[in-house]
Parts: structure tokens; sequence; C-alpha cells
């Protein structure tokens, strides 16, 4: 099995969970009728289709292809920057203390400065994982405490993304989407968890 | 974060708990247990029964709240939507 099969695999394996976790937030939707969970549906259906077009791209990677593949690659980022803004302001939406609008406003500010798209995601993450930790300090859940070890492997992922970068090397490519993968994997643990209680 | 207020979709979820919690509930059971006002309660139920997840039977003049088969899915449901969004740090 060469390298581009084995991240295909498990870009495909990702998108699928992202999109269980989509849909179970939309049909919560439908039942509950609270507009947060439109949210998290969103944002994991494009978190699904940028992780899949990226998987899809890789499984056929050939010399001809290789543009199309570059350019879902590019797409992947892009609707994952987007997801993690919808959930950046799911949580802003929440949000009641002016303290917590001081990181907000510190981030927006951020984004302006920073064009990287690895480095916009990790600040995003990191407001996400900052109101997870708040979450978890509330209600120390386990369900909660799987969603923030996602995310934080999510944000991982991005780091070693960004140190791949400047130190390319096959190995912190895998580790990248394997961490991505873990993340995901956690999240279908909290749904299987869910669904047994 | 916690909200200070209950939601409307809580609101119901109490009522429906406390009625399967009885198998079959006087009003004033209900009252205590979801903390309700009259007026509110009875808004509620209203509601409830219009959606088919709760029925009303009369027993020697006396009003009964009964759960229904899909008051019981309706909770169950709720109960999975409430753990998969406080897991996201959202309260409903």
């Amino acid at each position: 099995m060469t390298l581009h099969y084995a991240i295909a695999t498990m870009n495909i394996t990702s998108a699928i969970i992202a999109f269980m976790v989509s849909a179970f937030a939309y049909r919560s939707y439908n039942t509950v009728k609270e507009k947060l969970l439109i949210y998290i549906g969103l944002a994991f259906s494009l978190i699904g289709i940028g992780v899949l077009m990226k998987g899809i791209a890789l499984l056929f990677l050939s010399k001809r292809t290789l543009q199309i593949a570059i350019m879902c690659s590019i797409l992947d980022s892009l609707a994952k920057i987007l997801a993690y803004l919808i959930l950046v302001l799911m949580y802003t939406i929440q949000l009641k203390s002016l303290l917590y609008v001081v990181p907000s406003v510190l981030l927006i500010k951020f984004l302006l400065i920073n064009p990287l798209s690895n480095i916009i995601a990790i600040f995003l993450l990191s407001y996400i994982i900052f109101h997870l930790i708040i979450a978890l300090i509330n209600k120390r859940s386990y369900l909660t405490l799987l969603v923030l070890l996602a995310f934080i492997s999510m944000l991982i992922s991005h780091l070693i993304l960004i140190i791949s970068y400047y130190k390319p090397s096959l190995l912190l490519l895998v580790s990248s989407n394997l961490t991505q993968m873990f993340g995901f994997i956690l999240l279908l643990i909290m749904l299987i968890s869910i669904g047994r209680k | 974060m916690k909200r200070k207020y209950r939601s409307r979709i809580q609101i119901m979820a109490d009522i429906l708990k406390v009625i399967q919690d009885r198998r079959k509930a006087r009003l004033t059971h209900i009252l205590y247990g979801a903390n309700l006002s009259y007026e509110r309660l009875k808004k509620y139920l209203n509601e409830l029964i219009q959606k088919g997840l709760v029925k009303e039977e009369k027993e020697d003049n006396v009003n009964y709240y009964i759960i229904t088969q899909r008051g019981i899915e309706f909770l169950k449901a709720y109960e999975k939507i409430k753990k998969f969004s406080e897991a996201f740090g959202i309260y409903l």
C-alpha cells in the first residue's frame, strides 16, 4: 500500500465520522429546535466534505490528477477554516460574560494580521478548546472530555503540518493525518457512548 | 455558562420525566415535580397532549396524565441530544 493510499484511507475514514457527527446534530436539531446544533451540523459537514474531497483526490492521484489533488487540498483547508469559524461563532453566540469576549476580539485582530491557514486554524481551535475546557470544568463529563481531546488532536494535527512546512518529512505528514483521524475516532467513541447510554 | 432559566424543551422533558416516573401522574404531582405554575403547566400539558407525547385519562373524577410510547421515545432521544450538546459545551 503506497503512502497516498494510506493517507486517502485515513481521510475518507475521518470524513465518514465527521458526516456521522453532523447527521446526529441535524437530527437533534429536528427534535429539539436548538439552533446551536445546526452550527455543529454545518461545521462537521464542511469538515467532512473537505476531508472527503482530499481523500478521494489522493485515492486517484496520478500525474494527470495532480492539479485536482492540490485544488482539493486547498479546498479542504478552506472548508476546515470555515468550519472552525462556524464553531467559534457558535461559542461566541453562547457568550454571556465580557471576560469571554476579550479572547474573541484578540482572535479577530490576529486573523487580520496572519494569513497562514494553519495558524488561523490553530487559533480558531484554541478558542474552541478554551470553551470546551470551561464546559469540562463546569460539568465534568466524559463525553465533553472526548470532544475536547478530539479538538486537541485536530490542533496538534495542524501544528504538525506547520512543522512539516519548514521541515518536510513523510513521517510528519503521516503523523498529522493520523492525529486528525484519531480526533475523529474520539468523536465516533462519543457518538457510540451516547447511543449506548 | 449554565443557563439560569430552563428552555422550553427542558421544561417539556422535565414534565415527561415526572409523568414517566409515576407512570400515572396527577396535576399536582407534575406541578411540584416540574416546578411550574398552574397556568404554565396547563399550557405545556396541552401542547404535549396535542403532540401525542402524553394522554389524559379520567378515573374516579380525577384527571391522570400518562406518557405515551411516543413520549417515551422522545424522552430517550432528548437524553441523547442533551448528552451530545453538553459534550460540545452547549446547554439546552
